[in-house]
């Protein structure tokens, strides 16, 4: 298929136009809101690290999530919340339930589940590359293993 | 119109247990709970802090890691900045010391303390109370755990079930709320809104703490767009009343209350139309309690739930 312009149509389009800087369109986004989208993705990044973690540390103990919210004290939809639904955020206590559990530091648990603004550039970088590196599957790999252990001890570490 | 913070099933009943806990340590006293035997109990140092004196808050801040060179340098900074957090207490968990606003009229003390305490019992509390210069509670969360500790300083002051118990064999009247105030020793607001989440858990109930509301007694912090310093509604009337507002409860009292200056004001059927467009008569009676100057009074208000009229239907 063809179009055909006439040089009419060409020159009104022209004078319309006018002094406008001639462009394929108007940018989709007002770039004032670029910083805010960037901010929004820091905070979202730890949570869905946070889920993956959750479920990592709870099938590394052969425990399904029964019996995790039995040990745990903490509500069993709450827990699937987590562990699914990388925009849930759980309550400070539920935190401090499973960073007592998995012996872990409360603090840094806090900030990968996005309840803190993170400050701790590290342990930022370190929930990233473990959400990247990890995928939900039936059984650990060396991989994950590995990606585990790293986070773990980045936790652990003293402050 | 202010509504508590939702604590989750699993948290509240966490808290609960760890109430029971200290009130089974002192033995399950009777009301007033003595707070100096909780604080006994639980090895905790209570201070005061002043604006007179800022030295004790100085040091406090400093040792949580929050000072600034530039904030230790100016002294009253640090008191300014309480003063605007709106900080009556602070608990801290590293000297288990909670400090009190000793400028605070002393009724207002026992439920700061009790929030403080309520901190001091939750760990979850500890790593999050205050912050450091590296991590900061997000603000919501922040809010949670000042619900949660006031949540349990209300199962501590009024002894768990005990104030439930007693208020719901009592008639549901302003003189009942009274006699439990006068019998558990708290402030009358605290003791009104445990009334009516209490009692009003299964039955609409409301209240009001505001200023007088007769046009001639209102005084000059009136402010018609939010009359009530506290608008209390039990679970039910939330649930079936959502739509109701503070300003048509408000102006319901002002149409029955006398121009008095203390005691009782009046009382009146009032109807209210639920969230489903059906009439509903409500029982209110308000009481103007005088404070000594140069403290202004309060009106309480208390709607009580007494029968369904029927169902309007709006005609175009």
């Amino acid at each position: 298929m063809s179009n055909e312009y006439s040089q009419e149509w060409c020159l009104n389009m022209a004078q319309l136009e006018g002094d406008a800087e001639i462009g394929a369109g108007l940018p989709a986004m007002d770039p004032v809101f670029d910083g805010e989208q960037l901010e929004q993705q820091a905070q979202e990044e730890p949570q869905i690290a946070f889920g993956r973690f959750v479920r990592l540390m709870r099938r590394s103990r052969g425990l399904n999530v029964e019996k995790l919210s039995d040990q745990t004290d903490i509500d069993i939809v709450e827990l699937v919340n987590i562990e699914e639904d990388p925009h849930y955020r759980p309550d400070v206590r539920t935190v401090y339930q499973l960073s007592s559990f998995f012996k872990l530091s409360q603090t840094h648990l806090l900030q990968v589940a996005g309840l803190t603004a993170p400050r701790n550039d590290r342990i930022y970088e370190e929930a990233i590359r473990f959400a990247a590196r990890s995928e939900p599957v039936a059984e650990l790999t060396a991989e994950e293993r590995t990606a585990l252990e790293a986070f773990v001890a980045v936790l652990t570490e003293k402050e | 119109m202010a509504k508590n913070t939702r604590i989750k099933p699993k948290t509240a009943q966490d808290i609960d247990r760890r109430i029971e806990r200290v009130l089974r340590g002192l033995g399950s006293p009777e009301p007033p709970l003595r707070l100096e035997d909780v604080r006994e109990l639980l090895k905790l140092d209570r201070q005061f802090y002043s604006a007179n004196d800022p030295s004790l808050l100085q040091e406090v801040i400093s040792r949580i890691r929050v000072a600034t060179l530039q904030v230790s340098a100016r002294p009253m900074l640090l008191l300014e900045a309480v003063r605007k957090w709106s900080l009556q207490a602070l608990y801290v968990p590293d000297r288990k010391r909670i400090l009190l606003d000793g400028d605070l009229p002393e009724k207002k003390h026992r439920w700061s303390e009790a929030h403080e305490i309520g901190h001091s019992l939750l760990p979850w509390h500890d790593d999050v109370m205050h912050g450091d210069n590296r991590h900061t509670l997000l603000p919501n969360y922040q809010a949670e755990i000042e619900a949660e500790a006031n949540f349990a300083a209300g199962r501590l002051l009024f002894l768990r079930d005990r104030f439930e118990e007693e208020a719901r064999a009592l008639p549901t009247t302003i003189d009942s709320v009274q006699s439990l105030n006068r019998t558990f020793g708290n402030t009358i607001s605290s003791s009104l809104w445990r009334f009516v989440e209490t009692v009003g858990a299964d039955s609409p109930m409301v209240a009001m703490i505001s200023c007088h509301p007769h046009p001639i007694r209102r005084g000059a912090a009136y402010n018609p767009l939010q009359p009530c310093r506290h608008c209390i509604q039990s679970p039910a009337f939330d649930a079936w009343f959502s739509s109701v507002s503070e300003i048509s409860l408000f102006g319901a009292a002002a149409s029955y209350c006398n121009a008095k200056t203390g005691g009782h004001l009046g009382s009146a059927e009032v109807v209210l139309r639920d969230d489903n467009g059906n009439d509903h008569a409500f029982l209110f009676e308000t009481f103007f309690i005088r404070y000594k100057p140069p403290a202004q009074g309060e009106a309480l208000t208390l709607g009580v739930y007494s029968r369904a009229i029927g169902t309007s239907i709006a005609v175009a």
